[in-house]
């Protein structure tokens, strides 16, 4: 047989192609028409996820992004609602406690301040005050933030001052009073009370009317009254020190009592300093009304007088912390929550409260924002390494695959 | 005059949206070619690789339904569309011998090839018959390259990109597997 020379050998070559059954052929051309419908036909549970690999394989690179992008925004939103609901939350918590550390803070400080002349603090379990004891001089009660259907209780109650008179001693008795073993405490109370909400009203209106028994003030008040709705209401009081657990006890009678915080704070210590401060600048006052009396040049008179300027200062604030210092002794500051249950209770008012704006929107933007990028910074953390190890081992087994492959044609 | 500019307005707007919505179908009319023109020829490749013609008519649909659920993932820019359809086949064909175990039946004789060249005219010549016998000697991956160029008729640039190799090291791998088959040719005449 002669050799086959290239032309020929090609045209053999060709000659032997397979060619496919013009069944196959058939049927294949009608599975192309129909545009390739599965052959196995999946099982009910797996089809909608066959379907959707389907769909994802279909895709483009560019197209799959979409998709993938929108997956990952949802769960950066979802992420950041859960974390700042779980903030507001906490953060409920937290102001509390803020403003509890704002209070304790105003008592720590003043448990430090005191520390230093040997004040003993016993701070009590948590309670949010925000009782001013530089508050209102005159009549009546003090009410911030109201909410359009609020409903506004004013008793007549007697002035800070009526009370002082009533209750309170001649300040420079005080040293005297506390040798013979007298205490000062300062107390302070947090009351929650639970009720329905078409009763908040009526409960707002008792609480009010144990203030007025207790000869009590109300500093604040915040009261949202309804059927439905976030109803509630909040009061923050001074009540007589005297007169505190009967004004509790009223308080009790008004509605169920979900909570109650009670805390007590020995300023003994400070009020002892103060006093006897007062009494030196006394001493020192009548000193130099002596020593004026005494001068002999100009310039004596005016060096003495210049001296006694800032004794009578020094003995004013003297004066002014003592009256603080019996002020929190006397009255007693006590917060009243009432709530419902479809609300959580009207929420004490922030210091500067107002009408939610601008500022309001940008700072909880910004608190938003803050949020997010943290979600999408610890995400990134754990899903960076988690992508370098997926793509790691896509890539092991791509090459896996290729080399079994190659390996399969020897 | 309002009229008529609204129209033309209208009319160039629904011709957009018309070609807005024959865009995802160009995708389908561009495999469609694809599938009719390569038919055969991937069937030739997958045949003549397998040497079975039962699992080549599956491996052939499998590599259409493959390379039809990625249609829309074919880049241009990396490849001739013939060179990504036959690169699917190569895969599903090397699958589905490594699935099948099928590596020691490589050298065997083919059990069922129905082609009509090979019935008519092959049978009733010698050389044709001392060409079989040739090629079932040659290495699989010889064989494959002698597949590719003349069974399925494709260039050397589309050999090389099926096989993820340079152009003229797939010419050099082509030249050494025919020379490997005409000193078989040799060999058995």
């Amino acid at each position: 047989m002669d050799r086959f020379d290239d032309d020929i050998l090609f045209a053999e070559l060709r000659a032997l192609r397979p060619t496919p059954r013009p069944q196959f052929a058939a049927e294949l051309d009608e599975r192309a028409a129909a545009g390739f419908p599965r052959r196995q036909a999946p099982s009910e549970a797996a089809m909608p996820f066959a379907l959707l690999a389907d769909r994802w394989r279909a895709m483009s690179p560019r197209r799959r992004l979409m998709p993938a992008l929108a997956v990952a925004l949802a769960a950066l939103v979802v992420a950041t609602a859960v974390v700042a609901i779980s903030q507001t939350n906490s953060g409920t918590g937290a102001a509390e406690d803020a403003s509890l550390g704002m209070v304790a803070g105003g008592k720590s400080s003043g448990a430090s301040e005191s520390a230093a002349a040997g004040e003993s603090a016993e701070a009590q379990p948590s309670y949010p005050s925000r009782a001013h004891h530089g508050g209102p001089a005159g009549h009546g009660h003090k009410s911030a933030g109201h909410s359009s259907n609020e409903t506004v209780y004013e008793p007549e109650v007697p002035s800070v001052e009526a009370i002082f008179e009533a209750e309170g001693a001649p300040k420079v008795e005080k040293a005297g009073a506390l040798a013979a073993g007298h205490r000062d405490i300062e107390r302070s109370a947090y009351v929650i009370l639970g009720t329905k909400p078409g009763e908040v009203s009526s409960a707002a209106t008792k609480v009010f009317e144990a203030v007025h028994a207790a000869h009590g003030i109300v500093l604040h008040s915040r009261v949202q009254s309804g059927s439905a709705g976030a109803t509630g209401a909040y009061f923050e009081l001074l009540i007589p020190g005297g007169k505190l657990d009967d004004a509790l006890a009223s308080f009790s009678q008004v509605a169920e009592v979900r909570e109650r915080h009670d805390a007590t704070n020995d300023i003994t210590a400070p009020t002892v300093g103060a006093t006897e401060e007062l009494r030196d600048s006394n001493a020192a006052i009548e000193g130099l009304l002596k020593e004026l009396g005494d001068v002999e040049t100009e310039a004596e008179r005016e060096s003495v007088e210049a001296r006694l300027r800032e004794e009578r200062r020094r003995h004013a604030a003297i004066r002014a912390s003592l009256d603080h210092l019996d002020k929190r002794a006397s009255m007693s500051e006590v917060t009243v929550r009432i709530v419902t249950d479809h609300g959580a209770g009207v929420t004490p008012a922030p210091p500067s409260s107002g009408n939610w704006g601008v500022g309001d929107a940008l700072h909880d933007a910004g608190q938003i924002l803050t949020i997010a990028a943290g979600v999408l910074l610890i995400a990134l953390a754990v899903l960076t390494p988690i992508g370098l190890v997926a793509l790691a081992l896509w890539l092991a087994n791509r090459f896996r695959v290729r080399r079994l492959r190659e390996r399969t044609l020897g | 005059m309002m009229d008529g500019e609204e129209s033309r307005s209208s009319g160039v707007i629904q011709t957009a949206v018309a070609e807005a919505r024959e865009a995802p179908a160009e995708a389908d009319l561009a495999f469609d070619r694809l599938y009719r023109s390569s038919r055969d020829d991937v069937y030739a490749y997958v045949a003549g690789l397998l040497r079975d013609g039962p699992a080549a008519e599956e491996v052939t649909a499998t590599a259409f339904e493959r390379a039809y659920r990625k249609r829309r993932r074919f880049d241009p820019r990396r490849g001739e569309p013939r060179a990504w359809l036959f690169g699917i086949a190569r895969n599903a064909a090397l699958d589905e011998l490594r699935r099948r175990g099928r590596q020691a039946e490589l050298a065997a004789e083919p059990t069922d090839l129905d082609g009509a060249a090979v019935e008519t005219g092959a049978e009733r010549s010698e050389q044709r018959l001392a060409l079989r016998a040739a090629l079932a000697h040659l290495a699989p991956r010889d064989r494959e390259l002698i597949a590719l160029k003349f069974f399925a008729g494709l260039g050397n640039a589309e050999i090389a990109s099926v096989l993820g190799i340079s152009e003229s090291n797939a010419g050099t791998r082509l030249h050494r597997a025919v020379t490997k088959l005409r000193e078989a040719l040799d060999g058995s005449i």
